[in-house]
């Protein structure tokens, strides 16, 4: 029993990749009532660290981190020097002082110049002036005052210029209220705006369909979990069926099944519980279907005569008899 | 950029060698990743940035005594993470009072969670959670749940076995857990 509960534990948390072993343990699990109130109890717990946060590190911090760490690795003999001086000259004290004075006047001038350098077009800045500028400039769509432009602004072109632009971070505020996209760097965009502006939601979607990085489709899928709105469903129901990762595929259905779900949902998890090539994102799918629309789930079950999955059969007879 | 394994190979050599500009496209590899890890771990930016520039000066120093047993990341992963505890450590000395004063702050502010309507914010209950965590915790926390580690991979980097990570794991998430089941009980 404890060998098996193990093994749970790794099911649970993605540690088992061989698919036949996966299906033996959910087999297991199906037949024995003690297993299943165990499985059920791990899994709300790894649900529970589903909401966990973390933050990224903005380029810019990146940057003038690197420019103080390449730089001493560059002129060590010099910075050595400096020291040497300094502790000629100063107390303690002062020499402290000095070296923060120093320390934050470096950073600062590093960061200066790798902005100047990457940053060639004009920088928009978020003041009042230029805010109404950009919103006479937008004035087509009155929303879009509830966006904050930095730089440029790539999702009020169309979605053919949008395809230019290849994104770099897309990081989310604590709160998880604001959203900031930042475009390839040379490029000079980045976009920030409230979380249900609907040129975020625009993007978002763009994102969702045509980014090829999965690390920013699976950021883009969490952002659009932040935004409690069920205007993605159209966008979750495509990805769920048609992107060509299985993992992204699964994301996304977990994602639609925390909303209240629609018909459409219903019908696109019966549609993947049939054919998806994933076998973990069928069982997913049939899982998420027994909870929301049992009839549904049946129906799936009764549909799927030739089936291989060892799971899914079993699921199968349970239904037949 | 992603460097290919032979490049790399290439780079630690050429990096070993003294080519600065080698071990620049070696460090730009990864250094995002180790800087959000510390950022997290040390949840402040200024801490952050003091452990990134310890972790790879100790990485430049020490290059000429990497031997290869493990992959190159996973032995810089591991200076990073061990110079982030040491400056979480040397910082709870210095700050001890403070630090203490302060976690009781936020055991003590109950309705910090809720918002306006007194709803539970579960991912605010959770990233306080995590907060109260040890430094070890919540470095196994993040690199299973953030940056989706294997144990074994987390294991290796911590030089523990893999049944202890779990274990460390599990009672981090039991215990979130248990607090929002609590909030959620209370509310």
């Amino acid at each position: 029993m404890k060998d098996i509960k193990e093994k749970i534990f790794d099911l649970i948390y993605d540690e088992i990749e061989d698919q036949k072993e996966r299906e033996s343990i959910l087999e297991i699990i199906e037949k024995d009532e003690e297993l299943k109130k165990f499985y059920k109890a791990m899994k709300e717990e790894s649900e529970s660290i589903d909401s966990s946060d973390f933050n990224n590190s903005s380029d810019s911090f990146l940057e003038s981190n690197r420019a103080e760490l390449f730089n001493e690795i560059e002129q060590p003999s010099t910075s050595e020097n400096k020291t040497n001086i300094v502790k000629g000259v100063f107390n303690s004290k002062q020499k402290n002082q000095f070296g923060i004075i120093l320390k934050y006047a470096a950073v600062v001038l590093l960061t200066f110049y790798a902005t100047m350098y990457h940053f060639n077009d004009k920088i928009i800045q978020s003041s009042n002036s230029n805010y109404d500028n950009l919103a006479n400039n937008y004035s087509d769509n009155p929303n879009i005052q509830q966006v904050n432009y930095i730089e440029g602004s790539p999702f009020a072109e169309t979605d053919r210029q949008l395809e230019n632009y290849r994104v770099d971070n897309l990081s989310i505020d604590e709160n998880g209220e604001d959203l900031q996209i930042d475009f390839d760097i040379s490029t000079s965009k980045t976009i920030k705006g409230k979380k249900n502006d609907p040129a975020i939601i625009k993007t978002l979607k763009y994102l969702i369909a045509h980014e090829s990085n999965p690390g920013v489709k699976l950021r883009t899928l969490k952002a659009m979990g932040r935004s409690g709105t069920n205007k993605y469903e159209e966008s979750l129901i495509s990805t769920m069926l048609n992107d060509q990762d299985e993992l992204i595929r699964r994301r996304a259905m977990k994602m639609i099944a925390k909303s209240n779900i629609s018909k459409k949902v219903i019908d696109a998890l019966y549609n993947v519980v049939l054919n998806d090539p994933d076998q973990i994102n069928r069982i997913e799918a049939l899982n998420i279907l027994e909870e929301k629309d049992a009839t549904f789930a049946d129906k799936a079950l009764t549909n799927m005569p030739n089936e291989d999955n060892e799971y899914l059969k079993y699921k199968t007879t349970l239904i037949n008899k | 950029m992603i460097v290919s394994p032979l490049h790399e190979k290439e780079l630690i050599k050429k990096a070993q060698e003294g080519n600065s500009k080698a071990f620049e496209k070696l460090i730009k590899n990864y250094d995002r990743r180790i800087l959000d890890m510390l950022l997290n771990i040390l949840k402040n930016e200024a801490d952050a940035a003091d452990a990134y520039q310890n972790t790879f000066i100790k990485v430049y120093k020490s290059l000429g005594s990497f031997k290869g047993n493990s992959s190159f990341y996973t032995w810089l992963y591991r200076i990073a993470l061990n110079t982030a505890y040491t400056h979480y450590s040397k910082r709870q000395k210095v700050e001890g009072v403070f630090v203490d004063d302060f976690k009781d702050d936020i055991i003590g502010d109950e309705n910090a969670s809720e918002d306006i309507f007194g709803k539970i914010d579960k991912r605010e209950v959770v990233r306080r959670e995590i907060e109260m965590l040890s430094i070890q915790q919540k470095s196994v926390v993040y690199m299973k749940s953030y940056e989706g580690k294997k144990f074994r991979e987390i294991a290796e980097i911590l030089s523990l076995n893999e049944g202890t990570v779990k274990k460390y794991f599990h009672r981090a998430v039991q215990k979130i857990k248990k607090s929002l089941d609590n909030k959620i009980s209370n509310n």
